[in-house]
């Protein structure tokens, strides 16, 4: 974790922006918060407590923050970390251009 | 309603002479609505009819139906009613659901079922076929082949069948309890539900709710179909997307009714903006039934506190409590009633405990944390309500103890009785609901399972399945079982443990975060012979639910997280 948040363009974001909002979005919306304990690797499911509806209401917040294209679901199995969230978010602004090198 | 009847059933009057200025709005995409209306979805009704008589479908028969909430699932439930035979309705997969515990689901609904015809939308077909060739379904169809089947005749209706639904309550593993719902049942739940709402024609209703289980189904569905009434019908994952579309079926579009669990208000009042609800009116707006979990009188508030300044009448919430096994609706709040809480010690509401002072008996002392609980209502008209003890003796009013439902609308049993391990008895007329409760000023408090289940987000999870999923990975099924409840007002599932072997411990913290979500767990190492069990084996979770709440339940409390172990005289402060 960064402690210094660089101001940036709206526009291009570091990995380490999406990472921190990714996580605080996740931890707003997990059923078991308290699990996270600044962890990338824990499990939406198995750790945060996700479940079907809180799931879909992540993704939706996700698509509506990073004006995400929605997601498919055999993408979504395989996003089952904090980790994978952010790697996958990352993915798409790093194709549109909005992500520093 | 039109005064002909001829098929002889109040449920199937509407087919008679459907209107066509009425009907059901289904959410399109974008922020359309498909309508079709009654004469619509009647004649569509017909043609499906016309297709299960081919097919041989008649009286005593079960069709299983798969589909999401479009016109072809109100079409194939009216027309399988229609032909005498009871709709099964399955729920299509959740977008992020685990497909294996869904596929375990659905087997053991469609062997419980056993159904002569599985009608399935076209696009299930894949994930649906081979589980029904596995459960021995002879036929699998979809809408419109079966009309094509029906030479594209339109049926007509017969006299109904002995059951108008065969409906399961929630549960997975393939340990599903099928609800046997008598046509006349379901007749007489929707009387009073007609009746409790003052529904006339000109009182549409909105919902989000799934169609495949009772609130949904009956309340959201049947009902306003009988009542001929608008309906507009979104799915649960576009509420979940957008809480402010469902807002404008109300504020914009004049639904006046609806129904659902207690987390969808709190949904709404933390997700949707008030600058969102510019323009909208809801003055109109006359009845919301909160049921199917435990309410919080907080999320009523937020809910006022959102939608008031838009002219909503708090009047308008009506918690109520039902079940399956009672069709649906047992009581509910007057029309017209302000819901109310009593502040109660959490450690009062407990089977056999006084919850507030009453006639007979002393107030409990004043001291220590109260938590509001919310009055339920009063029973619908015809349905009685009793709070019995462990012996069967009714209790006074204020004292805890176990809710009992007689009246029309009681199921006639399950179709698998002999398998489920329901703690709910059905039978002649008398249902013993394993729901924990207590009257007071004529309203029903009602306070969760005594358990063997308990309800999240509206569903039930049962015991046995978590039993079945913990001991899958190699536990001895003798040496665990799994408690369901409320303690103190929170839902709460123990794991027992005869002597376990750490690895057990920890692949059960992870099922049970899996497939209880969102409960409070208590995973407990007990020494041999604590699991107390009939005389066939089964556990008696009943008695080892007392002892629990009453902390007398022996051994230790594993925290899931940390490993670290309590005694469980520290359960109150461990949670």
């Amino acid at each position: 974790m960064t402690e210094a948040t660089r101001s940036t363009p709206t526009e291009v974001r570091t990995e380490e922006d999406v990472r921190e909002s990714v996580t605080a979005i996740v931890t707003e919306l997990a059923p078991n918060p308290e699990q996270i304990e600044g962890a990338g690797d824990s499990r939406l499911v198995e750790d945060l407590g996700f479940h079907s509806l809180a799931l879909l209401e992540l993704a939706f917040t996700l698509e509506d923050e990073f004006e995400l294209p929605p997601i498919d679901e055999t993408t979504a199995r395989k996003i089952v970390t904090i980790d994978a969230v952010v790697e996958h978010v990352s993915g798409i602004l790093r194709e549109r251009g909005e992500m520093a090198s | 309603m039109t005064a002909d009847a001829t098929s002889g059933s109040p449920l199937l009057s509407w087919l008679e002479r459907p209107r066509s200025d009425r009907g059901v709005h289904f959410a399109a995409a974008g922020d359309d609505w498909d309508f079709r209306s009654y004469a619509e979805l009647a004649d569509r009704t017909r043609a499906i009819l016309a297709g299960l008589r081919a097919c041989g479908v008649g009286p005593g028969d079960v069709v299983s139906v798969v589909e999401p909430a479009g016109p072809d699932f109100v079409a194939t439930l009216f027309a399988a009613m229609a032909a005498g035979a009871a709709p099964s309705p399955i729920a299509p997969p959740l977008t992020f659901g685990d497909r294996d515990v869904y596929r375990e689901h659905v087997l053991g609904l469609l062997r419980a079922a056993a159904p002569r015809v599985l009608v399935c939308a076209p696009r299930l077909t894949a994930t649906i076929g081979p589980l029904a060739a596995t459960a021995g379904v002879p036929r699998v169809l979809g809408a419109e082949e079966l009309v094509e089947a029906g030479g594209d005749a339109r049926g007509a209706v017969v006299e109904p069948g002995p059951l108008a639904l065969l409906q399961f309550t929630s549960g997975s593993s393939g340990r599903a309890r099928g609800v046997r719902v008598p046509h006349a049942a379901l007749a007489a739940n929707v009387a009073a539900i007609r009746q409790w709402l003052a529904m006339t024609p000109d009182d549409p209703t909105a919902s989000w709710l799934p169609v495949h289980h009772d609130m949904g189904l009956i309340g959201c569905l049947v009902t306003p179909v009988v009542n001929t009434s608008d309906l507009w019908l979104m799915p649960s994952e576009e509420f979940v997307r957008d809480p402010a579309r469902y807002l404008r079926c109300f504020g914009r579009h004049g639904a006046r009714l609806t129904s659902m669990p207690n987390f969808g208000l709190e949904y709404i009042a933390r997700r949707v903006r008030p600058a969102a609800l510019a323009g909208m009116d809801f003055s109109a707006w006359r009845a919301v039934i909160v049921g199917a979990e435990r309410i919080d009188v907080d999320a009523l508030r937020r809910f006022c506190d959102l939608l008031v300044p838009h002219g909503f009448d708090p009047r308008a919430l009506l918690p109520a409590y039902g079940l399956a096994e009672a069709t649906l609706a047992v009581t509910g709040l007057p029309l017209d009633e302000l819901y109310a809480a009593v502040d109660l010690r959490p450690d009062r509401l407990r089977p056999g405990a006084r919850a507030v002072a009453g006639p007979d008996g002393p107030a409990p002392a004043d001291d220590g944390p109260t938590q509001p609980v919310v009055g339920c209502g009063r029973p619908l008209a015809g349905v009685q309500v009793r709070i019995l003890d462990t012996d069967g003796a009714p209790v006074p009013d204020g004292v805890v103890g176990e809710i009992e439902v007689r009246g029309p609308s009681v199921a006639q049993g399950y179709v698998n009785e002999a398998e489920s391990a329901s703690q709910t008895a059905l039978g002649g007329g008398v249902l013993r609901t394993a729901d924990a409760g207590f009257l007071h000023e004529g309203q029903l408090h009602v306070l969760g399972r005594l358990g063997d289940s308990m309800k999240v987000r509206g569903r039930a999870v049962f015991a046995e399945d978590l039993e079945w999923a913990i001991c899958r990975p190699g536990v001895p099924a003798q040496r665990m079982a799994a408690l369901l409840g409320h303690r103190a007002g929170t839902a709460t599932v123990v794991a027992v443990f005869e002597q376990a072997r750490p690895e057990w411990l920890a692949q059960a913290s992870q099922e049970l975060r899996r497939r209880a979500e969102g409960a409070q767990v208590v995973i407990v190492d007990a020494p041999r012979g604590t699991i107390a069990r009939t005389s066939s084996g089964k556990p008696r979770r009943r008695q080892m639910w007392q002892a629990f709440v009453d902390d007398r339940l022996p051994g230790t409390v594993v925290t899931p997280t940390t490993g670290q172990r309590q005694q469980t005289t520290e359960h109150t402060t461990a949670s």
